[in-house]
């Protein structure tokens, strides 16, 4: 027992330790996407801006102070989805990292019954029972006499196998840990769509990017004019061509994003009251099995 | 934007840096770790079929 039990616990410890590092890389992989997205789209606004600048007759240093203001208020916009995607994904995993530590409890617990099915095993009571049910099971297939037939049937049929309750218990453990089993993995499937849902939440922070800052295609004829406005009206005409246009885009993009961020935390709540819900009826059968 | 810093792990014989290391490397990595459970859970299920 001894042995069964030391294989079994350093089993445990192993996949332990697996769990544990399958929760990292699956965060690190979350974290991957999402920065490679953000990247991506922060260059194309960079770009965009710099490109309408040039356009306009303006030198980045002299336009530098609207790039970052309008720089920083789309990082704040990808922050707040961030944030609220990894909330609900840190919540995903907290309720994994539960029910692991629960199914580690339920294999704990059969090994504590096994060791006190061992001891039974060499105890007075189940050797009286080995002979009763010998000598019971003896009368009934020998016995001519109805009577005693009867008798004989009726106490092998009553006799409790001391072995029974935990037997029933194993049983019932085994069926928990797989029952947590089932729930986590619907929960590892919830971490991947949490990752596919920020990049969406990500992509549409992007959609406001419309044709109105679009960067215009110039020819050598519209150059010449747009060199000719600039010195005259360059910045007016790209505060209000570009950086008004952009700002009222971001302004849209933060309602938007206020609203998004609104839905993920009821989301989070809900997601986390229906997993919960599910460890609820993990444990209700496992009560209901062992009564 | 400032993600979270998740630093080093060491798996199936080497140091991966979570924070740098490539898609492809962290998608290797899962797909190690599952393996090792699915081997973890073929050893417990071995154990337990003793009792």
């Amino acid at each position: 027992m001894g042995k069964f039990n030391e294989r079994l616990l350093n089993e445990l410890t192993e996949m332990s330790k697996t769990e544990a590092l399958t929760l990292q890389v699956q965060f690190a992989i979350f974290n991957k996407r999402l920065n490679e997205f953000y990247s991506d789209k922060m260059g194309v606004i960079v770009k965009n801006f710099d490109d309408q600048a040039s356009f306009y007759g303006k030198k980045t240093e002299d336009c530098i102070d609207s790039k970052n203001s309008i720089i920083s208020k789309y990082n704040s916009e990808f922050q707040k989805i961030y944030d609220a995607r990894k909330e609900q994904f840190y919540n995903v995993v907290a309720e994994i990292q539960e029910m692991q530590g629960n199914q580690k409890i339920a294999m704990a617990n059969i090994m504590k019954v096994n060791a006190e099915i061992e001891d039974l095993a060499d105890s007075s009571a189940y050797k009286e029972y080995v002979q009763n049910k010998a000598e019971f099971e003896n009368v009934v297939n020998t016995t001519l006499n109805k009577a005693e037939f009867d008798k004989y049937s009726a106490l092998l049929e009553n006799l409790k196998d001391p072995f029974d309750s935990h037997y029933k218990t194993l049983y019932a453990l085994a069926e928990k840990y797989d029952g947590y089993q089932a729930v986590i993995a619907e929960c590892e499937k919830k971490l991947i769509e949490i990752g596919n849902a920020a990049v969406a939440d990500f992509e549409s922070i992007v959609k406001y990017r419309t044709a109105g800052v679009a960067i215009k295609k110039s020819n050598v004829f519209s150059n010449i004019i747009n060199k000719i406005m600039s010195i005259f009206g360059g910045k007016a005409r790209f505060d209000k061509e570009v950086v008004k246009k952009m700002e009222s885009e971001i302004a849209d993009v933060e309602k938007a994003n206020n609203e998004v961020v609104d839905v993920v935390s009821s989301q989070t709540v809900s997601l986390v009251s229906r997993i919960e819900a599910a460890r609820a009826e993990v444990n209700a059968a496992y009560n209901s099995a062992v009564e | 934007m400032n993600s979270e810093k998740l630093g080093e792990v060491f798996v199936d014989g080497r140091i991966i840096n979570l924070d740098n290391a490539s898609m492809e490397m962290l998608e290797s990595t899962l797909g190690v770790l599952s393996k090792q459970k699915e081997s973890s859970i073929v050893k417990i299920n071995k154990i337990l079929s003793e009792i």
